[in-house]
């Protein structure tokens, strides 16, 4: 029995099949790339909003007025500082920096001091209300 | 063997032979018939109607549309979201798929959409209208509804899937099932193309500022589409920059209309608009509204404007007017609301315009601040007219011209300047041409060219009479003598940005010298003591802060004469002698006192002292009176916050 014609028709036949499985295998690879490409752009787009949404209610909550409302509301007393009650501290010297080895904040001199110490003030410069 | 003993045998097998021949015959003939059936079927389909059938397939599956670009956000200059755009959908119907049911349908949606049920069923209605080629055609596509919030949206989705038609479904034929279905998941849909809309979330802040967007019509690639465009403020003069450009994708989608991402066949993406970033701060803008719409409540004006500025730049950082609008809803306020008055009335300033010719004088040398006046006790007759103070004043020297604000001491230093010099510094300080801040609308103001002008026209305009101004340009003015003399341009947008990357930034720009620093500093002299004991603004005087002024209080004209109406302004600016902030008051017919001093002088103070506590301006007065105390002690000796004191 001869099985050089036999390995040929073998081999041909696992060639035309392969062939065939391997397109249908890549056509099947795009398809499913297409649809993961496509979930992802949904994801992204719907993250995108989601982040839009929240970055809007975040500047709806940071607005002026709601923020004035809301210290109304709350009775928080919360006000503009007194010129008077702000610190203010004279700008950094170089040689100063450099010659003393003493903390930064205290080689500088306070022009005005607050009696007693003036606690941080409220990130929208709002203190307490005088009263 | 079976020839052998049928002599018949070799005829009735020549018979078989001829049957199986003719059976392979027509078999043969069969087959080829149907393969050339086939054949021509193919080249009919595949090369004859090639182009016929290529386009049915691609009207089936190929879908072109386009990708909005998302609108660029207004910014103020601490970054905070002024102006911004919200994705939201179109809802539309295909009336094909409701059959019947356009009473159940509108009953559960009419509601989210903001429709009454009856117009919503009648609008459900199919309708038949012949195509171009004259085929009926049913409509498939009906708008209900435009920019409607995603989440109502999802609601209509919700309300959809669930409603209920009064029927045993499980009863029902496959075609009435398949029609129930359809319904409920694909008559009410949502245009697969985003949509925008523009929102404020600050609402009426700044409103005149940013203005506000409408929908235009716009054909593109044959198709009609609504397009986002400003209308007003920041939105118009810098729609082209907010809107950005469009994308558009070509694809292929399957039965259910999802998009087959391998058969996309060009994507081009939409390029998303620039940033604008203001230089308005929110919380200046807020604290200026705030006082405006109090002195609104007090004295009850046409109109009243606000604008705060830093002179050494020309920063505008706020800008307000009332009556106000809210640019989240434009149409609902009447048309005169939404009119910027701080740039688009062109009036007579009054005596704040006595400034502009004394500054000029002082700094031309012409006077001193020293050199006296006779204001011949209220009343000067020149050129034919009578010129009166509003009380009667001797000798002034021409410091207490403007502390008193004198109209015969101003008019005596316009004659001694003479004609040609009051018109070059009032053309020179910027009046009669508009600013050119990027807001629409801001005339440039009426001033007379000399070969004009009167006799009197000189004492007039001495006095802030005789030519038109817009608040903008008298503020900028004053602010030129805070900035040593150099008029800046007024500055609105500091840049323009890319996701949060600079793309064009916008710089301070000087535009000329109009007086001298000496002459400056001497006007400064002169406008501290307006504020002063005696002085016709003291109720512009701040605590820590020392504040050089001048008020004004012009006389309207109507129908060709002064009337008994006022137009009330205090500008002024501090700390006088290092200037952080300018700031105008201007009121359009106040009620309850009508002179600058008594009605926009206080209104200045408030904006005053809280924008130069909130941008933490150093105080140049009373700086050594104790602090007040930022914790209290109770009597028990408890150290309370004042919150919990307030509670």
């Amino acid at each position: 029995m001869r099985l050089g014609p036999l390995v040929k028709v073998v081999f041909v036949c696992l060639f035309i099949g392969g062939f065939g499985v391997g397109y249908v295998w890549q056509k099947a690879a795009i398809e499913q790339l297409g649809r993961d490409i496509k979930h992802r752009e949904t994801q992204l787009d719907g993250l995108k909003k989601k982040n839009e949404a929240m970055k809007n209610q975040l500047a709806s909550m940071q607005s002026p007025p709601v923020l004035e409302m809301r210290i109304k509301e709350l009775n928080l007393g919360l006000d503009m500082p007194d010129p008077r009650q702000v610190l203010w501290l004279a700008e950094p010297l170089p040689e100063t920096v450099a010659g003393d080895a003493r903390q930064y904040a205290a080689g500088q001199s306070v022009k005005r001091s607050l009696e007693p110490a003036s606690p941080p003030l409220h990130a929208m410069n709002m203190a307490p209300t005088r009263r | 063997m079976r020839n052998r003993f049928h002599p018949g045998g070799g005829r009735a097998r020549k018979m078989g032979r001829r049957l199986q021949h003719r059976r392979l015959f027509w078999l043969t003939l069969l087959i080829v018939g149907v393969f050339g059936f086939l054949a021509y079927r193919l080249v009919d389909l595949q090369v004859m109607r090639h182009e016929e059938l290529k386009e049915k397939a691609s009207q089936n599956t190929e879908r072109e549309y386009l990708v909005e670009s998302k609108r660029g956000d207004i910014l103020d200059a601490q970054g905070n979201r002024l102006a911004t755009s919200l994705f939201v959908k179109t809802v539309c119907a295909d009336p094909v798929l409701i059959g019947n049911r356009q009473a159940e349908v509108s009953k559960a949606i009419a509601s989210l959409l903001g429709q009454s049920e009856v117009e919503l069923a009648y609008r459900l209605q199919p309708r038949v209208r012949l195509n171009t080629n004259g085929v009926p055609v049913t409509n498939r596509y009906v708008v209900l509804k435009r920019k409607v919030p995603l989440d109502t949206v999802k609601k209509i989705e919700e309300a959809m899937a669930g409603i209920q038609f009064g029927v045993d479904e499980k009863k029902l034929t496959r075609p009435e099932k398949t029609f129930y279905e359809n319904l409920r998941t694909k008559a009410i849909f949502a245009d697969i193309v985003d949509d925008q809309l523009r929102y404020y979330p600050n609402k009426t802040l700044a409103a005149h500022v940013l203005g506000f967007v409408g929908m235009d019509e716009r054909l593109v690639n044959g198709k009609t589409v609504l397009e986002t465009a400003g209308k007003e403020g920041i939105e118009q003069r810098f729609n082209r920059q907010l809107a950005g450009s469009r994308g558009w994708r070509v694809t292929e989608t399957d039965r259910k209309r999802n998009e087959l991402v391998s058969r996309r066949e060009q994507d081009v993406q939409a390029q998303d608009g620039l940033d604008v970033v203001l230089t308005i701060d929110s919380v200046i803008q807020h604290i200026t509204e705030t006082a405006l719409a109090e002195a609104m409540e007090k004295h009850t004006p046409q109109s009243i404007s606000g604008l705060v500025v830093r002179p050494a730049t020309g920063e505008i950082l706020a800008m307000a007017t009332l009556p106000t609008f809210d640019p989240n809803n434009p149409g609902a306020a009447p048309p005169a609301s939404r009119r910027n008055h701080a740039i688009a009335d062109a009036y007579e300033p009054g005596s704040t315009f006595k400034v502009v010719i004394v500054s000029r004088a002082l700094s031309d040398s012409v006077v001193k601040l020293t050199d006296v006046f006779h204001c011949e006790n209220g009343s000067f007759l020149y050129g034919g007219r009578i010129l009166h103070d509003h009380e009667s004043y001797g000798a002034l020297s021409v410091k207490d011209i403007i502390k008193k604000s004198s109209n015969i001491g101003a008019a005596k230093v316009a004659i001694k300047m003479g004609p040609e010099q009051v018109y070059n510094a009032i053309r020179d300080f910027g009046f009669g041409t508009a600013t050119g801040i990027p807001l629409p609308g801001e005339p440039g103001g009426w001033v007379h060219p000399v070969k004009d002008w009167s006799k009197v026209s000189i004492v007039q305009l001495a006095m802030g009479h005789g030519l038109t101004v817009n608040p903008l340009q008298l503020t900028m003015a004053v602010a030129a003598v805070a900035n040593k003399g150099v008029l800046m341009r007024p500055m609105l947008v500091s840049r323009l940005e890319e996701d949060g990357k600079v793309v064009s930034p916008y710089s301070p720009l000087p535009l000329r010298r109009v007086i001298s620093e000496e002459g400056a500093r001497g006007m400064t002299e002169a406008m501290k003591s307006v504020v002063e004991e005696h002085g016709t603004a003291t109720k512009a005087a701040l605590e820590h802060f020392t504040v050089a002024g001048k008020t004004g209080t012009a006389q309207k004209v109507e129908n060709g004469t002064y009337v008994r109406k006022y137009v009330a302004s205090f500008v002024g600016f501090l700390p006088a002698d290092n200037p952080e902030l300018c700031v105008a008051v201007i009121m359009d017919e106040p009620r309850r006192g009508y002179y600058g001093g008594q009605t926009a002088a206080p209104v200045f103070k408030q904006i005053a002292e809280r924008t130069a506590n909130y941008l933490k301006v150093r105080p140049d007065k009373n700086t050594n009176t104790p602090a007040p105390p930022l914790v209290s002690t109770t009597p028990a000796g408890n150290p309370k916050t004042a919150a919990a004191r307030t509670k």
